[in-house]
């Protein structure tokens, strides 16, 4: 059985994509068997892995024809890492989807016959639409990647909010792994202080911070991973916390993950 | 996080500890925030502090020793008025020298040792025996 992992939050610009390819780009690189699937119809998942975008979610979700799942995923080129691209075509999958009974379960269904691999990321798209419930539904943990910013942790709230309401109306497993804060910056005041607010809220979910870092814009735009364009990058190894250890960033994360998620 | 059961409450995790990274990155945060609301003199004195720190880095080494031989060191930095730790530099200094010099060699004083990290311990008593 695989470990599906929701990558969401509801307010854009958090850092889910990148999180969301980092998470399965090391998952992979650590040698574990990753699909990475995108559920948003901007394609960002292939473009930050180097690819064109494409419509195998649709074909994988797609009422009629329902293709396996092996037929809708393609290799990143990338060892152990396995990608199920989106377009434009999402855009009437969601559409074709919404007229069907059961239908936060389509994607569910589609998952439970990906034999083969250990871990499946689930890439959200910001917006609260029959794919984020079907995310929400299928996936056994739910990371929600927040912005240090006011607006952001109100949007892990609603989230938790969304993920009751999963539980309640559709007795799904999905827990809450984490509350990711990205965008880290320990020198500013604001950044900090938001970090002690989301640890007021949320205590021991949440995760290692992901330090703000140019680098992660660089990879994307290079159609790299962070792995890849920068390897020692703050966003990955962390910062200095008291005692010069360096603290939070990608890399910690996963081996949190990776004792935690099994 | 969490085991995969049940719902959580969110109401109640006060006394829950925290992930020792965010723990670490937070008390940090709150240091370097009390230093920014210290006079601008005690803020300058801790950030001399913090250099002086920094520059000692690497420059500091634990190693066993004789009680003995640190109360000597010691005893010779009271009578110079100097540090200890200028008194043990020369100690090593000169010791080394000798060492290049073939004037000392440590094979005289080894016998074998019963770690699996080191083949050898230098016998101490027969060095100073030695030195006198």
């Amino acid at each position: 059985m695989s470990v599906i992992i929701a990558i969401a939050n509801q307010k854009g610009g958090v850092g889910k994509t990148t999180t969301a390819v980092t998470l399965a780009h090391g998952l992979a690189l650590r040698g574990k068997r990753t699909l990475i699937v995108d559920l948003d119809s901007q394609g960002n998942v292939a473009d930050y892995l180097g690819m064109e975008s494409g419509p195998e979610l649709a074909r994988l979700l797609n009422p009629v024809l329902a293709e396996p799942v092996a037929k809708c995923t393609i290799s990143s080129g990338r060892e152990n890492l396995d990608v199920v691209r989106s377009d434009k075509t999402t855009v009437a999958l969601k559409t074709a989807l919404s007229g069907l009974d059961f239908r936060e379960f389509a994607l569910a269904e589609a998952l439970d016959k990906s034999d083969g691999y250990e871990y499946i990321i689930l890439d959200c798209a910001p917006s609260v639409d029959v794919l984020h419930t079907a995310a929400l539904v299928a996936a056994d943990w739910l990371i929600a990647p927040t912005q240090l910013s006011q607006g952001s942790v109100k949007g892990v709230r609603d989230l938790l909010v969304s993920l009751a309401d999963v539980h309640r109306k559709r007795r799904t497993v999905c827990q809450l792994a984490g509350v990711l804060p990205t965008f880290y910056d320990r020198v500013t005041g604001e950044s900090q202080g938001q970090l002690e607010n989301l640890v007021k809220n949320f205590r021991r979910f949440v995760l290692p911070p992901i330090p703000a870092d140019t680098k992660t814009r660089e990879a994307s735009r290079a159609g790299k991973t962070l792995f890849e364009y920068a390897p020692t990058c703050r966003a990955l190894v962390g910062v200095a916390s008291n005692g010069g250890r360096a603290e939070g960033g990608y890399n910690q994360v996963i081996d949190r993950l990776l004792e935690v998620l099994r | 996080m969490t085991a995969k059961t049940g719902y959580i409450d969110f109401s109640n995790l006060e006394d829950e500890p925290l992930d020792p990274a965010v723990e670490a990155l937070i008390s940090k945060g709150q240091r370097t925030e009390a230093e920014r609301r210290l006079p601008a003199k005690e803020r300058k004195a801790k950030a001399k502090e913090r250099a002086k720190a920094e520059a000692r880095k690497g420059a500091r080494a634990l190693y066993d020793l004789d009680p003995a031989l640190i109360a000597a060191v010691k005893r010779v930095a009271g009578k110079t008025c100097t540090t200890a730790s200028q008194v043990a530099a020369v100690a090593i200094i000169r010791f080394l020298a000798d060492v290049e010099a073939g004037k000392v060699d440590l094979r005289d004083y080894r016998t074998p040792s019963d770690s699996p990290r080191y083949e050898f311990n230098i016998d101490l008593e027969k060095v100073k025996n030695d030195a006198v």
